[in-house]
């Protein structure tokens, strides 16, 4: 079997070398590794853009490929070329500047976000109404609650404030406040070892993400 | 049709062929027989019925027999050979020499194994009468000798044949073969002398014990020697006249009970004919209690036990009998096993005679007797043993298996999986919902306004607009917007006044964005947010694009270190850092405010965390949505603070506007927005309320459902 040259000892070792200057780069004043970090960095983004083209391309091959094989999501997939053909041309020909492009993102792009996001909405309400239904247990009715006062309290009811439902000041607000920074802050140092974990790992070489 | 059968393959071939026309293999013999030797010329499945020359050979090929007899017959015994050696022993000596091979040896049995030396000697013993009587003796059957038997006659006329008067002198064996055994010299001089009436002891000379005499198989005298027959020799010999040792018994089997002197002095021989026995004492413990015992003629049976062994076996008597009455009896399988080993007892094996054994005719075993299995046997067809119609197996074992089987059988067949109950899609409920947010959002935009602005003063917001304020006139403010069109709308509403304050100071925006959308929405931003304040910005002269950063946490790293090389030219292809607001402008620390605005937590932190090293954490701000606020709020807490200050959701929007005097969309939006999320709250709590009471009437009803299945 041929050995994927990702997995070769040679990407190994570009990797840890890559690695070991952008990182030295960050505590050693010293212009070459400043430079040569910066141009480790200059090349990710570029192969970063190369890999959106690419995933823009498979995207289409995907879609010719429906509209060759399935007539039933050919509609689907035709319509996506006419958005892809239409949006390239708008975008790349006329410029970002040009007033059908500005109308493309008013009435096209805008709109169906938008809608999306009101579906999502529902979807929410609907999936709480029946949160109890489905599973009768503490922690739902613990769930359930903090939203309904979350919601109580960052609104007026009707213009009425109460003083210990709302304000920036009020208990509950308070309450939640140093209930979620908590949280948040917790979570932000788990996010951070983790991430020195898993740059050690791939420093070393011992996890390999690229080529997988 | 005369036919030949294949030695290897069974295959019936013509006679003329030589090798086998179906496997080659060669019907007739490389080397035959002489034309003389009719009777070796042996069909196959034909036994040879010619009685064997050698009767204790029966196993030796033709050739090897015949050859003997030609050596016997027609190759005389050279004496001149053998006279050339003068004889050590005397006469007397060789006298006895002959007796002791004949009692040892039994005669002239296995006389193909005897050397010639001692086929001589055995000859010169012999006068040529009783080789005459003797051979006329043994030549007489009487009734049909068997194969085993017929050695006699063989070798009566072998001994006839081979012994002559000139072979009287033979080469002494001067060999001493069982030399260091201690036999009684005395005893093999009495038994010589008995045979012989010679006293060897007047020779003066030593003889070994055994000389000439050849090891010899007991079982081999026994058939050769029958009692009978050696009875009426020694008889015969009697009556010739030869002297008879006195000491021999003349009683038929004296001669075995005797036993010899040298055998009497082995130890453990204690006890000697004619003692008397003595009462063997019992240990000292029983003496007294148990008499002597004294071994008696008499049988246990006729023994009268003791009063106290009688006591014991009548009260033993019963316990046995009920003991063996309580016994199983014998199952029939062992019933069926010990009447097979009876019968397979009584059954005598078959035992070929020897006239019936085959010998092979072809091949390198040409003329061996009895070597291979014999052609006919391996030939022969037979049927195999018939098996068991039926397993012998019990009935619960049956049941066992069917069992067995069925559950494979079973196993693969597809099942039907059960329907499973699924929570009916109220579709209903979904669309009341819709309509009821819906006509909320449309009751906000109409009848507004009928709710109070929040009036109280956020710490946050006070940073945002005491951060406003401190910027210089004609700020340069990097502008980066990594928003979706769906939050489009909330975040419009809360950095309207905020960055309708900024266009008032006459600040140069430049856009970039980490979204492949934030171009877009960032340049639609600026538009709407200046057609809505009243100012007149322009692509180009109020703010510059630089469109998408890609690479993720890489691109921003990248662009926070050297932006003016990561993102050098704007959308529009123009040099983007040679534009005139922009020529001081090289790195992010030469920007007098960085504004993030977002509604992704997560590429919130990511800036935070890339931006930090470039930047001065009074120049950062964020205005993101109400969902990001609690991820920046750690950084916003911190000491020394990393952000400058965080807006967030229309509540801040709407706070920052009524501060600033900066009505905008944040205010025209928060009567809609409040009485939505009322509307929101009640459907929850309403929805949430009723079907808490539907499932709970339901589902007993389901368990009693579920008990009986």
């Amino acid at each position: 079997m041929k050995r994927s040259f990702l997995h070769s000892p040679f990407s190994t070792f570009v990797t840890l070398v890559t690695g070991l200057i952008v990182l030295l780069g960050y505590f050693i004043d010293f212009e070459m590794l400043r430079e040569l970090r910066f141009r480790f960095l200059q090349w990710g983004v570029i192969l970063a853009a190369v890999a959106l083209m690419l995933g823009v391309f498979n995207l289409l091959r995907v879609h010719w490929s429906r509209l060759r094989e399935s007539p039933a999501k050919a509609v689907y997939s035709f319509m996506f070329f006419v958005g892809f053909v239409l949006s390239l041309s708008v975008g790349g020909l006329l410029g970002i500047q040009n007033s059908l492009n500005r109308a493309l993102v008013d009435y096209v792009i805008v709109p169906i976000e938008a809608s999306l996001f009101v579906v999502i909405l529902v979807t929410l309400i609907y999936a709480l109404t029946r949160l109890l239904q489905n599973r009768l247990s503490v922690f739902n009715f613990v769930f359930l609650a903090t939203i309904i006062l979350s919601l109580l309290s960052s609104i007026p009811l009707l213009g009425i404030e109460i003083p210990f439902l709302h304000g920036r000041d009020s208990l509950l607000s308070l309450a939640f406040r140093v209930l979620g920074t908590a949280g948040v802050r917790g979570l932000l140092l788990g996010v951070a070892l983790g991430s020195v974990i898993t740059g050690i790992r791939v420093l070393f070489g011992l996890d390999r993400p690229y080529g997988e | 049709m005369d036919t030949q059968r294949c030695p290897m393959c069974g295959q019936a071939n013509p006679p003329h062929l030589e090798v086998c026309q179906y496997c080659q293999a060669r019907l007739k013999p490389l080397w035959s027989e002489p034309p003389e030797g009719k009777s070796s010329a042996i069909e196959e499945g034909i036994t040879k019925n010619k009685a064997p020359i050698q009767a204790d050979e029966p196993l030796l090929p033709d050739w090897l027999l015949s050859s003997r007899s030609q050596m016997t017959e027609g190759e005389a015994f050279n004496p001149e050979e053998l006279g050339e050696e003068t004889p050590i022993l005397p006469e007397g000596t060789q006298d006895r020499e002959d007796i002791l091979n004949e009692i040892f040896s039994g005669g002239a049995s296995a006389e193909e194994d005897v050397p010639e030396w001692l086929r001589s000697l055995r000859a010169g013993r012999m006068s040529d009468e009783e080789r005459q009587s003797q051979s006329d003796r043994f030549s007489e059957p009487e009734e049909p000798i068997p194969f085993w038997l017929d050695f006699d006659q063989g070798e009566a006329k072998d001994v006839s044949t081979e012994v002559s008067s000139e072979q009287r002198e033979v080469p002494p064996f001067t060999e001493v073969p069982f030399e260091e055994i201690g036999f009684d010299q005395e005893w093999l001089e009495l038994q010589s002398g008995a045979a012989q009436g010679l006293d060897l002891r007047e020779t003066g000379q030593a003889v070994p014990p055994f000389e000439g005499i050849e090891p010899f198989d007991l079982e081999e005298v026994s058939t050769l020697f029958p009692p009978d027959k050696y009875d009426e020799e020694k008889e015969t010999e009697i009556a010739e006249g030869k002297e008879t040792l006195t000491a021999l018994p003349t009683e038929e089997g004296d001669w075995m009970s005797e036993i010899p002197p040298w055998l009497e002095t082995l130890p453990g021989q204690e006890w000697v004919e004619g003692e008397t026995v003595e009462p063997e004492m019992p240990p000292e413990f029983l003496q007294g209690v148990v008499p002597p015992f004294v071994e008696t003629d008499e049988t246990l049976s006729e023994i009268e036990f003791p009063a106290w062994l009688a006591d014991v076996e009548r009260t033993i008597e019963p316990e046995l009998d009920t003991v063996i009455e309580g016994l199983t009896p014998p199952t029939d399988e062992v019933l069926i096993e010990e009447k097979d080993q009876e019968v397979s007892r009584q059954e005598p094996q078959e035992i070929l005679p020897k006239e019936e054994i085959p010998i092979e005719v072809v091949g390198p075993l040409h003329g061996l007797r009895g070597v291979l299995p014999a052609e006919p046997l391996v030939a022969e067809q037979k049927k195999p043993a018939k098996a068991l119609s039926e397993l012998l197996v019990t009935e619960k074992q049956r049941a066992q298996a069917e069992l067995f089987l069925k559950l494979i059988e079973e196993e693969g067949k597809p099942k039907p999986i059960p329907p499973t109950k699924r929570a009916k899609p109220h579709t209903l409920w979904k669309v009341l919902i819709f309509l009821s947010l819906f006509a909320a959002a449309m009751v906000g935009l109409i009848l507004r306004p009928f709710s109070s602005v929040p009036q109280e003063l956020s710490v946050a917001v006070l940073d945002a607009m005491q951060a406003v304020n401190q910027l210089p006139a004609q700020p340069t403010i990097l502008l980066i917007v990594d928003i979706e069109g769906g939050d489009f709308a909330e975040m419009q509403a809360t950095t309207q006044a905020l960055l309708d304050q900024m266009m008032s100071r006459g600040a140069f925006f430049v856009l970039v964005s980490a979204n492949q959308n934030g171009a877009l929405q960032a340049d639609r931003l600026l538009r709407q947010v200046s057609q809505v304040s009243g100012h007149s910005y322009q692509p180009g002269s109020g703010w510059l694009n630089l469109g998408y950063l890609p690479g993720g946490v890489t691109g921003m790293q990248a662009f926070a270190q050297s932006m003016t090389d990561i993102l050098p030219n704007s959308v529009d292809g123009e040099a983007a850092w040679e534009a005139e607001r922009l020529q001081k402008i090289r790195s992010l620390a030469d920007f007098d405010l960085v504004l993030v605005i977002t509604e992704d937590s997560t590429r919130a932190r990511q800036w935070i965390e890339q931006l930090k090293g470039g930047l001065a954490e009074t120049r950062l701000m964020f205005a993101v949505s109400a969902q990001v606020e609690p991820v920046l709020l750690p950084y916003y807490q911190a000491d020394p603070r990393q952000v400058q200050s965080v807006i967030a959701g229309i509540r801040d929007g709407a706070i920052y506007e009524t501060q600033s005097a900066r009505p905008g969309w944040a205010m025209q939006l928060w009567d809609t927005y409040t009485l939505v999320a009322l509307t929101g709250v009640v459907l929850i709590s309403l929805g949430a309320f009723i079907y808490l009471l539907l499932g709970l009437l339901v589902r007993p009803k389901a368990k009693v459902e579920e008990k009986p299945a």
